[in-house]
This record gives C-alpha cells, structure tokens and sequence, in this order.
C-alpha cells in the first residue's frame, strides 16, 4: 500500500502553481496535523505500506514532531514495510543540517528539493524564496545528516530563460550528482498569476525551443548514467521514486489532506479544497472529507494503458488491442506502425515504448488509441 | 389625382447615410405612420418590428403630403437596392421616378455609391434634389459637402436640403423639395397599356407581386396583361399600394405606381425591366432597355454542419423565390461533403445571398473562391461551359479556354488616376481611354477579366482610392485567355474545394499564397504535413507544416490522473468538429480562412 500526505502550507506561492497551498497560514498548522490525524484513524488504511510521500505545498516548513506525529498516526493504522520508502519535498530555503538531520532520524529517507533553476534572476521571477548558493548548502546538509536517495526538481520553457539558462543548471545540478532529477515543462494552469501574466503578454519560450531542451536533457543526462523512467523522471538505477511509480503500475493509494487523490479498489477518493472546512469536518469522520468517483472497467483499462505510455514499460499489443476492441474501435495499428516508422514509438517483445521523442507528444499518440 | 399632384421619387445615397431613416421619418411626418413616440406607446415591440418589416420590404410606398402651395399631393417613393451588381435594377427603379433625393452624410460627404447612383439618375434625366444629412453631428461639414457636390457631380449647392432625418430636422424643407422641382409624372390613360415592372417581391399567400410603373394606360382587377420579354399572360387579380399596410386599390393609370399580384408563381416569370401590356389592346413597342440578367460569378455553398444541408436546401429555395438573379444545383466535395453550385450577378450579389442564408436562416456556411464562366473548346471540337474548376476536363482535351470580359468604367477623382490604372494593370486590364468630366474628376475605362474583378478588385479599388472610386461595369462576351487550374494538395492528397482557375501568370503567386496561408493555419500534426500547388503534375509551390514536438502534460501524479483523462477527452472531442482532409486535421474555421485569402 501506498500513502499520499498533503501538507498545503508555504511562505509564499510561486507564480505557476496551482496546487493547494497557503501562504500565511502557519498559525493553523497544528489544527492541521490533528486534522490530519483524525482523517487517518478514520480510514481503513492498512499495511504494509510501501511508500509514505509527503507532498506540498511545503513540507518542509513542518517541524520534526509535527512529521513524527503523523508518521505514528499511519503506523498505527498499517505496518511499514521493512523497505519502506518514506520520501518527503523541501524547498532549500526551509532547512539547515539539524533539521535535516532530524528528518532522517524519524525514518525520512528520500528528499525532493524543487531547486526549479539555478538563475537568481529567474528563480526570483518565479516567487521562489532561495538562490543556488542555498540549494547547494541544502544538498550538503541533506548528504551530511545521511540522505542517500535525494531528487532535485528542475523545470524548462520559464519566462526569461534561454536554452543556455537550462544547460546551466542541468550541469550545476549534475555536478551534485544527485539519485533523482525530475524535470518539468512548465505548464500555465488556469487561473495562476502566472496565466494572468501571459494573458497580459508575458512571453514563455516556445513549444520548439522546450522540445529542444528536454531533447538535450533527454541524451545529457543518458550520458551520464540516468534513466528516463517516465516522461519527466530521471534517476540512478534502482533510484526511481517508488511512490510514483507505484501508483503508474496500478497500485493503490491513498489521499490524506486538504485537496489528497488516493485510488483504492477501483474508487478514487478526492478531497475539497478548503483549508478550515478540512479541519472542521475532519473529527467528524473521514467520510464527510471525500468526494468519490467509481472508477469503470474501460475507465481503469484507459488509464493505465495512459498512465503506461508515460514510462519505460509502455503496453503489449494484447493490452491495447483488446481495450481499442472493447471500445468498438477499428485498428489503431496503421498509426502506430506509422509512429514506430517516424520514431515516436519503439516495438520490441510485443510492447509498444515511447521514445525519447515520442514522451513529449504523448497526446498525440494517445488520441489516436481513443474512440 | 390628377398627374399634377402625383410626385414619384426614390431616395439614392451611399450605404449607411440614412436612407431608411429617411424613409421613416417621411411616413411619420405626412402621418402615413404614427410618429416613433405613439408607435412606442401604442404597440409592442413586436408590432413595431412587423411595422418595420413592411416598412424595409416595401419596394414603393404612397403616402399624401399636404404642401404650402395648399395642395395635397400623392407621394410615391420607390426604394432602390444599393449596389453594383444591382446596376440594372437601380436604373429600372430610377426609371419608374421623375426624381431622386441624394442623400449625402454631412461628416462622410460625396462617397462612391454617392456618384454611382448620381450619375444613374443623371443618365435618367431624374431631378436631383441633394438632401445634406446628418447634420447635427459635431462632425458634420455642411460646407465641405456642398463643394463635393458641385466639383464631382456640378449640382447647385444653394438646392441642397439641410436635414438630419435621425432628429427629424428639415423633413418638411425635403417634402415641399419634391414637390416644387420634381416634375409630375407625364403619360396619356387613353393608350394602350404600357407599363415598367421595377421590383418584384414574394408574398405567401399572393405568389409574386410586381411593382410597376404605369407609362401610359390603365391597368385594373381581370386585365389579361401579358408580359412582353416572357411573353407571358397573367389575369390580375388584385392591385393596390403600399401606406405603408398594403391597400387593395380599383386601377393603376398613367403615371402611377402600384403593385400587382396575379397568381404569379415563379419570379423568373415576371423579370425586372420587362414591359407589361394589355393582351387584348397591347401596346405596339416595349419599353426599352430590357435586359436578361445572368449569373456571372459562381461559389461552392457548403453547410458546416453536414445535419444543415436539407435546411440551407429549403433556405436556398425560398430565396429564389423572390431572387431572379440566384441559380443553384447540388454539388458535392470531398473535403465539404454535401453543398450547393450557387450562381449570382457579382460578388456582392454572392456577399448578399450569403449573409441572408446565415442571417436569416440562421445557417452557418463556408463559401468556396468565387469563379466566373469560362467556356472550353476541346481538342475534338466541343464547346462546353465550365463554372466550377472540378469540372475542367483534363489539360491534354483542351484545345482554347475562353474567358469573360468586362467593359469598366471607374468614376475617380483625378488625383487617384495612377493608382487606378497601375490596379487595372495589374488585373490583366486593357486600357481603352481616360476622360475627364470636370477638372477634378476623370472617367477611366478598362477592359477587364472578370475573373479578376471577381477576386479582390471591389476592396482593392476602394482602398487604393479612400472609397472614392465607383465602378460600373458591363460584360461584353469572351476572350481566348491562358487560363490553368490549380490544385492545393495536403499530403499529396488533393484538396478538391480549393482547386482554382486563373491566368498562368499569376497561378504561382495565387498558389503560394494559399500554400502560405494554410501553412499559417494548420496546427501541427504528428506528422509533418507538405502543402504543395500544382497545375497537373507540376508543382508550382510548396510549404511544410512542421511536426508538432510538444503536446504531453508535464506531472501526472496521483492527483492529476482524473484530470489528465479528462483533458484527453476533450481534446479528442474538439477534433471531432475537424474536418479530415487528406489525413490532415483541419479546423474548420481555418478552412474558412483559406477560402478567404485575399491579394
């Protein structure tokens, strides 16, 4: 089993984001985690979990007892698997050594960092809260109080930055070598500052120069012994985010928190996104926190078969042909054979795999399966 | 009434100067309707919009003025369609008046349709009775106005009329106008009947109504009249007028205008220009000037929605009904499916009928490049007309494509004389002279393709003259011209509802432009997407629709999935409403905007 924890605090919101977070709002941190806690005990959460993730959001602005608490409410419900995969995000600026140490100390044993760029200038730009100088001291801290598994986020196609930008700090965030790298086109979500910018005119770079740097990323970080597991994640083998890829082979999880998606027995539990309606209705029983969609079959074969494509796996012939059947679809085999002939998917052992170039235009493959 | 006391005039202006309103404010201010104020009051919007309706498709409303002079006096005003294309229809109209109000805007001042429908009343021998409009506008330039007048058309500015119909200023200076310098209306009741049908209209309950001018005669209920161009015999049923509530009336003499209704079925029956007559005591001569009108330029007509093709069948119908000048047959296209090969008198003519069947019928069209008709001797001999490209017959059958021609004639103020005849040029024209009317103002004549003028040319002459040019044009029969087709071809696919005809001189930069154009407008595909023109097998431009590199969602974890799928979805739903041609996804409205390209 896997575990989901949402923790939507932050000292400020970056411009692009459209996760559930608040800035200003430490003071009901507390009532938070009991929130939290009640939800769990409510739950039918039970063992062995696998992966714990606490995701923000910062989590990082969360004392150590804080994140002990909440770890001893899950164990409380479910046993941890004795591999278990505890992984939580920081922001560079949240953290120094003891904290980190103390982190580890409570069995934390991945940590994400969203470094996002190494440009002051263009980290400030995005409502960032730190500089490299702080992400490099971060890094050293985390290896110091014992981090083995560390991921850094990075992101492309932000405003102000050219491809030389990217390449800069794709190679000062490999020069920290770290496990995982996890690189993300930035994409404008409705209603973020950021949307409103660019309908002002703010200029983003475009589609051709992102496919440029993710191409350049794709065979830099190969090079330098990464695998591309999925479309944005990168790790040293035997590194790859368990959590994530987990619930990418099916598994499921589960969502605690403000605006958490979980998915358990062909059932995704979704949950609101008000702050004080959490903490009000939260020792009321967990059942009053969720929204809930049955998942149907063909709904499930979509999705995986969607969800599949994303990673290294890709989906045997078998697997698509009978779901395109199901659907009453004619063949969708003269595009993909069409696609394996361009190079956007690759064919070996049954299995259809998207390339280095298929990954990032997915949807276009995807559609085609699509009745 | 005797003649003495009838006045039949028409208003004739640029569009938007006024016209209807106008119109209005003559009815209410001789009470031929309650003024706005007491038809605000006294009926609904509903009614007030029917009353308007009538208003607008009156082709000829009486009214009665009572005049200083003491007199009442019978008003007819005859209304004139306001374009080019209608040429012949305004000068039928013009010919059933003795005089015209020129409308003029006091900030827009002597514009192009100003001087056309100006010198098609002069043509006429029309008293002209300059009406300066408007006039309450802070923009108003009444002096200015008057100067246009007497340099471009050398009317006499000190009979201008100073109105603003909007305000209801000056309505009383125009009627007592019409009555003391239009001329009444000459013709002897004792002849044998002659009369001028100058609009037509269809009524559902009475088939198609003419609206005539008496000439000399009588016309009255049970006549036998026949139709001399049609030679055919209808028995009048009803007569009357429009008040502007239609009113049945005993007769129509000399001098005045009225409508018929006959039980007339088919506009095509009852022409515009043509003279109508007793059968028993027919008149010996019909009026001259009759002219059959043929469509000159034809389009594709295609619904958007393919569900729309039975309604824009009926809409189409139902125009032609009360259009003479529209002609259509089913045709179909590989990229549009199911439409119609639509027939009209000019470009305008086409905008016209377009709009209505999206207005009024609320269809939602796309409309193929405009072509006119050419004929086609084949190597065996044969001699066919070809007004769609699909229909070309092959390169190695023809022997001599011929093309049509026109003889225009472009009113221009002298200034704009170079610009005019470097467009001409341009369009393949053949000079035939320049004069001048006055010092300021020239008449240039060309000989020109139709097909070029069917183009772009109308928006090109405007805007290489500010709007002051008017064009009048006649078609004089066909030229042999190197004429080629070219086709547009998506992944070597070719795109039937883009195919063209046109000179071979200019066949590479027309198909450039387009292969441009649709490089602009197709979104990226998987796949990169060649655009090619080509006359045959040549190839004569091509472009590249790169391949799209970037589609995917960055993060897809656990809480986006759902919406991941979903995104999915409409996606795929948005590309339903695509049109798929040669494998290539095309918006729908991109389509349109190809078929749109302009020079």
């Amino acid at each position: 089993m896997n575990a989901y924890l949402h923790i939507p605090f932050c000292t400020s919101i970056c411009n692009y984001c459209d996760f559930t977070s608040f800035a200003g709002q430490e003071g009901k941190i507390a009532q938070y985690i009991d929130a939290l806690c009640a939800e769990i005990a409510d739950s039918d959460l039970a063992g062995p979990l696998r992966t714990v993730y606490f995701g923000g959001g910062t989590p990082s602005l969360l004392p150590p007892a804080q994140l002990e608490t909440l770890l001893k409410s899950l164990k409380d419900k479910a046993a941890f698997d004795s591999t278990i995969e505890i992984s939580m995000e920081a922001n560079p600026e949240t953290v120094d050594l003891e904290r980190l140490s103390a982190y580890r100390k409570l069995g934390m044993n991945r940590l994400s960092f969203g470094a996002q760029a190494s440009q002051t200038e263009i980290l400030k730009r995005l409502g960032r809260g730190h500089d490299w100088a702080r992400v490099e001291k971060a890094y050293q801290d985390a290896r110091q109080a014992g981090f083995t598994n560390i991921n850094i986020d990075l992101m492309f196609g932000l405003a102000g930055q050219s491809f030389a930008h990217f390449k800069e700090s794709l190679e000062k965030v490999l020069a920290l070598s770290p496990e995982h790298l996890s690189l993300y086109a930035l994409q404008v979500e409705e209603g973020t500052p950021l949307a409103r910018q660019v309908e002002e005119g703010l200029l983003l770079p475009s589609d051709e120069q992102m496919a440029d740097e993710y191409t350049f990323a794709q065979m830099f970080l190969t090079e330098r012994g990464y695998e591309q597991y999925e479309v944005s994640n990168f790790s040293k083998r035997g590194f790859a985010c368990h959590h994530n890829w987990n619930i990418w082979r099916g598994e499921d999880y589960w969502g605690f928190g403000v605006s958490a998606v979980g998915t358990v027995k062909g059932v995704r539990h979704g949950h609101g996104d008000d702050l004080m309606e959490y903490i009000r209705q939260a020792p009321q029983g967990r059942r009053g926190l969720l929204v809930k969609e049955a998942l149907s079959g063909s709904v499930q074969a979509w999705e995986r078969i969607m969800l599949r494509f994303r990673t290294k796996d890709g989906v045997s012939q078998e697997e698509l042909e009978a779901y395109v059947r199901s659907q009453g679809g004619s063949s969708y085999k003269e595009r993909f054979n069409r696609f394996v002939k361009e190079g956007f998917l690759s064919l070996h052992d049954g299995h259809y795999r998207a390339t280095a170039k298929g990954y990032f235009v997915l949807n276009g493959i995807l559609e085609t399966l699509m009745v | 009434m005797s003649l003495q006391h009838i006045r039949n005039f028409c208003i004739i202006a640029h569009i938007d100067h006024g016209k209807s309103t106008l119109a209005d404010r003559l009815l209410e201010f001789t009470g031929a309707i309650p003024p706005r104020e007491m038809r605000a009051q006294l009926m609904d919007q509903m009614d007030l919009e029917r009353e308007r309706g009538i208003t607008i498709k009156a082709k000829a409303v009486r009214f009665f003025y009572k005049a200083k002079d003491g007199n009442k006096y019978e008003m007819n005003l005859i209304d004139t369609p306001g374009h080019v294309d209608f040429n012949y229809e305004v000068s039928r109209s013009l010919k059933a008046c003795e005089g015209a109000l020129l409308l003029i805007d006091a900030s827009q001042g002597v514009e192009a349709q100003t001087l056309a429908n100006a010198y098609l009343a002069m043509d006429q021998k029309l008293a002209i009775i300059p009406v300066i409009n408007k006039i309450d506008l802070p923009s108003a330039d009444v002096e200015r106005c008057k100067k246009q007048m007497e340099d471009s058309l050398a009317l006499d500015s000190n009979d201008a009329v100073l109105a603003s119909a909007k305000e209801g200023i000056g309505i009383e200076d125009i009627l007592e106008a019409v009555v003391r310098l239009v001329p009444p209306p000459t013709g002897e009741a004792q002849e044998p009947l002659k009369a001028l049908i100058f609009d037509s209209m269809y009524d559902i309950y009475r088939g198609v109504m003419i609206f005539v001018r008496v000439i000399n005669g009588s016309i009255q209920k049970g006549t036998k009249m026949k139709f001399m161009a049609t030679n055919k015999v209808f028995e009048v049923e009803e007569i009357g007028v429009f008040k502007p509530k239609m009113e049945k009336t005993e007769s129509l003499s000399a001098g005045e205008v009225g409508y018929i209704a006959a039980n007339i079925k088919e506009v095509r029956d009852a022409k515009v220009g043509d003279t109508v007559t007793d059968e028993i005591n027919p008149t010996p001569e019909a009026l001259p000037g009759f002219k059959d009108v043929l469509p000159m330029v034809f389009c594709g007509l295609y619904p958007v929605s393919t569900d729309d093709y039975q309604d824009l069948k009926e809409a189409l119908g139902k125009l032609k009904l009360s259009d003479a000048a529209l002609a259509y047959e089913p045709e179909t296209s590989l990229a549009l499916s199911f439409g119609f090969r639509c027939g009209f008198l000019g470009l305008l003519h086409m905008e016209i009928v377009q709009e209505r069947l999206e207005r009024e019928y609320d269809l939602n069209l796309i409309a193929t490049a405009p072509s006119v008709v050419y004929k086609v001797k084949k190597t065996n001999g044969e001699e066919i007309t070809v007004d769609n490209p699909a229909n070309l017959p092959d390169p190695s059958l023809i022997d001599v494509i011929y093309e049509p021609y026109i003889d225009a004639k472009i009113i221009v103020p002298a200034d704009y004389i170079g610009v005019v005849m470097t467009l001409c040029q341009e369009k393949r024209g053949i000079h035939k002279n320049t004069s001048f009317i006055d010092t300021t103002r020239a008449v240039v004549a060309y000989e020109l393709p139709l097909a070029e003028v069917v183009m772009d040319f109308f928006d090109k002459l405007k805007s290489a003259t500010k709007g002051y040019a008017s064009l009048d044009y006649e078609p004089i029969g066909y030229q042999e011209g190197n004429i080629v087709k070219v086709d547009i071809l998506l992944n070597s696919e070719i795109v039937d509802a883009l195919s063209f005809m046109v000179h071979r001189d200019k066949a590479e930069h027309r198909g450039r432009q387009i292969a441009e154009k649709l490089k602009e407008i197709i979104p990226q595909q998987m796949f990169e997407v060649p655009i090619q023109a080509a006359i045959g097998g040549k190839v004569i431009a091509r472009e590249t629709v790169r391949a799209r590199r970037k589609d995917v969602l960055a993060k897809c974890y656990g809480g986006d999935i759902s919406r991941k799928r979903k995104l999915l979805d409409k996606q795929k739903e948005g590309k339903k409403r695509m049109k798929n041609i040669g494998s290539v996804e095309i918006p729908q409205e991109a389509f349109m905007a190809v078929l749109k390209v302009e020079d």
